[in-house]
């Protein structure tokens, strides 16, 4: 872990029926055990947790009339969200905009920078190999399925992987819906973390 | 093998909440990449859901003014002292509180039911309008609402028109609320309109204009299918809007000879949809409550209505359009201003509606802190969209009940789990 220096800049584009296309922008920080999120488009906490938790795997998507018009609602400038931890302190950071910075289990946004790492691959079935950004990567196909208001869903996850790093994530709803993820790498920068990359501010 | 860059197990430590340290699993990130690598996001999920389920256990606590109440104790009576002994965690600013609480007189603490959050001990002020942003999908207001006994509340869902008694569109509206409101133990409560928290014109003129591509065959009916998620509230506004056409065809047809003529929008809404009768009122009146419009409608059978319904939508927009300008809810100005909006295209009518549904929204949590309301519940956007726009009404306070907020009410009751 104390290896672990890297900035990965992540475009994170879905597609949802009856909602704009939604692209966001995320860097990721690593340096040994303390990491920082950076969303460019100032989403909520929430939303960010939800990118990694959702159990279709297609993150925070609007599913009621009102947020479907929440989605088509610009918000002009609403500012940046950060997100500090340390694995090894029990608590991070969430700064986000227009609010007082407040704590947070580290264990909750640990596996949201957590998702550019490629984790144990024991196991795993390697598919196909293609180039990102300039390195050689393997594909691993899966399949996340479950139950979801009474209703089952299946939704196909690609995920290219080069080393430790995964560095594009594909969902695909296999059931017809035609919601659609792509969470690719735009760059990856190693050693080039400094501390104050991942210092909380003040 | 292992990857040189994943975290060593070692490199965690105990993951502590509320400032005190609970259960240890080392391996929570291990564990957690291994399921990513196994199958993506929902490892992440199953990661958030452990590093729950390793939350101490709460403990059977009742606090009064931060420090534990043991039974038997003075202050204790016949209903809470089981209290300090149930799987409950209460804390109490003093014993006059906590007796409130247990004669149920109380509509600001209580425990959330979960999941998620369960068993968190949630506080809002005594007095004033509480505003609370929500995730649909995470703590919805439904489970807030009932924990801390309250009725005297709003819900962005719930409508606060005055629909007609006796309407289509009301009694549309109701069939496909009645579970909504029963869940706030409210279904039998007359005048529903007060817990309305905006007005549904807005919402079905957007969503009517929504559906514009996939009526005229630009989008694939595929969306509006189980799967995707906007088929089941288009449904429910169509099933609404259809209502409201036969309740202008039913107003073009009672029109008296002395009275004012209708508007041309309506009086073409009331020919259309008269002509359309035959085709899609047994369909869309037999659409079933949270369905998906295009599991129906995606099919050899209903495919061939499209024209028909694209036809009703269009005689239905420039009416609900016309009504954005002339919304009573909303004051001259504001009129004017939606009046003077562009509403050729999709794109135009849609920021056009949303600005509407805004605009209204404002004036009904104005008069929900007037009257006295208690709490406010709707999506946390729309309660960013009320700070934004400095509309949170004077002595009113809002909860992030998607973050900073439930995250300081699952840490307190976290915290007092430790204490002795």
């Amino acid at each position: 872990m104390t290896g672990l220096n890297v900035r990965v800049r992540l475009l994170r584009t879905r597609i949802a029926p009856g909602a704009p296309v939604l692209t966001t922008r995320l860097t990721i920080w690593w340096r040994g055990t303390r990491f920082r999120i950076h969303d460019e488009s100032g989403r909520a906490y929430a939303d960010l947790a939800a990118d990694v938790s959702e159990p279709r795997g297609f993150g925070r998507t609007p599913r009621t009339m009102e947020e479907f018009m929440d989605a088509a609602t610009a918000v002009p400038d609403r500012g940046r969200t950060d997100l500090y931890g340390d694995l090894d302190e029990p608590v991070g950071l969430v700064d986000e905009p227009r609010a007082r910075p407040w704590e947070v289990p580290v264990a909750r946004i640990a596996p949201i920078a957590a998702q550019v790492l490629a984790g144990d691959l024991d196991g795993q079935v390697p598919g196909g190999r293609e180039t990102v950004l300039g390195r050689e990567c393997v594909e691993y196909l899966g399949v996340l399925e479950g139950n979801e208001g009474g209703r089952a869903f299946r939704s196909e996850v690609r995920r290219l992987v080069s080393g430790p790093y995964v560095l594009l994530r594909e969902v695909v709803d296999l059931d017809g819906g035609l919601l659609r993820l792509r969470a690719e790498a735009a760059s990856l920068d190693e050693g080039a973390v400094t501390a104050s990359d991942v210092d909380p501010p003040g | 093998m292992r990857d040189r860059h994943r975290p060593p197990a070692s490199a965690i430590r105990a993951v502590r909440q509320g400032g005190t340290e609970d259960k240890t699993d080392e391996s929570l990130l291990d564990r957690a990449a291994a399921m990513q690598s196994r199958v993506g996001n929902r490892a992440f999920g199953r990661y958030l859901d452990a590093s729950a389920a390793d939350r101490p256990t709460v403990q059977r606590r009742v606090f009064i003014a931060g420090v534990r109440v043991h039974a038997p104790d003075p202050r204790l009576n016949a209903i809470t002292t089981p209290w300090a002994g149930d799987g409950l965690m209460r804390d109490y600013h003093d014993v006059a509180e906590m007796n409130a609480h247990a004669a149920g007189t109380t509509d600001h603490i209580g425990n959330l039911p979960g999941p998620p959050s369960a068993d968190t001990w949630v506080r809002f002020p005594r007095t004033g309008l509480n505003i609370l942003g929500e995730d649909h999908t995470q703590v919805k207001f439904e489970m807030v609402a009932p924990a801390i006994g309250t009725t005297n509340f709003t819900y962005e869902p719930f409508s606060s028109d005055r629909l007609p008694a006796g309407s289509q569109i009301s009694a549309a509206y109701n069939t496909e609320n009645n579970a909504g409101y029963a869940a706030f133990g409210v279904g039998a409560a007359p005048n529903r309109r007060r817990f309305g928290g905006e007005s549904l014109y807005p919402k079905m003129a957007f969503a009517m204009n929504l559906l514009i591509p996939y009526f005229n065959g630009t989008s694939a009916l595929a969306g509006l299918a189980t799967g995707g998620y906007v088929g089941e509230p288009t449904q429910r506004y169509l099933k609404i809007s259809w209502a409201f056409a036969k309740d202008v065809v039913a107003e073009v047809a009672g029109r008296r000879r002395w009275q004012r003529a209708l508007s041309a929008e309506k009086r073409n809404l009331a020919a259309v949809t008269t002509a359309q009768m035959a085709t899609l009122d047994a369909w869309i009146t037999g659409l079933v409550v949270d369905g998906h419009l295009g599991d129906t409608l995606d099919t050899v059978a209903h495919r061939p209505k499209l024209p028909n319904l694209l036809a009703f939508v269009n005689a239905l927009l420039p009416v609900l359009n016309a009504r954005a300008g002339s919304d009573a809810g909303l004051n001259w100005r504001e009129r004017r201003r939606l009046r003077r909006m562009p509403s050729a295209t999709e794109a135009d009518r849609a920021s056009k509606f949303a600005l509407w549904r805004n605009l209204h929204f404002k004036h009904v949590v104005a008069d929900a802190a007037r009257r006295g309301v208690r709490y406010a519940g709707m999506g946390r956007a729309h309660m960013d969209y009320l700070v934004t726009d400095h509309a949170v009404p004077r002595g009113a306070r809002t909860f992030d009940m998607t973050g900073a907020d439930l995250a300081g009410f699952e840490g307190r009751t976290a915290h007092l789990a430790t204490l002795p």
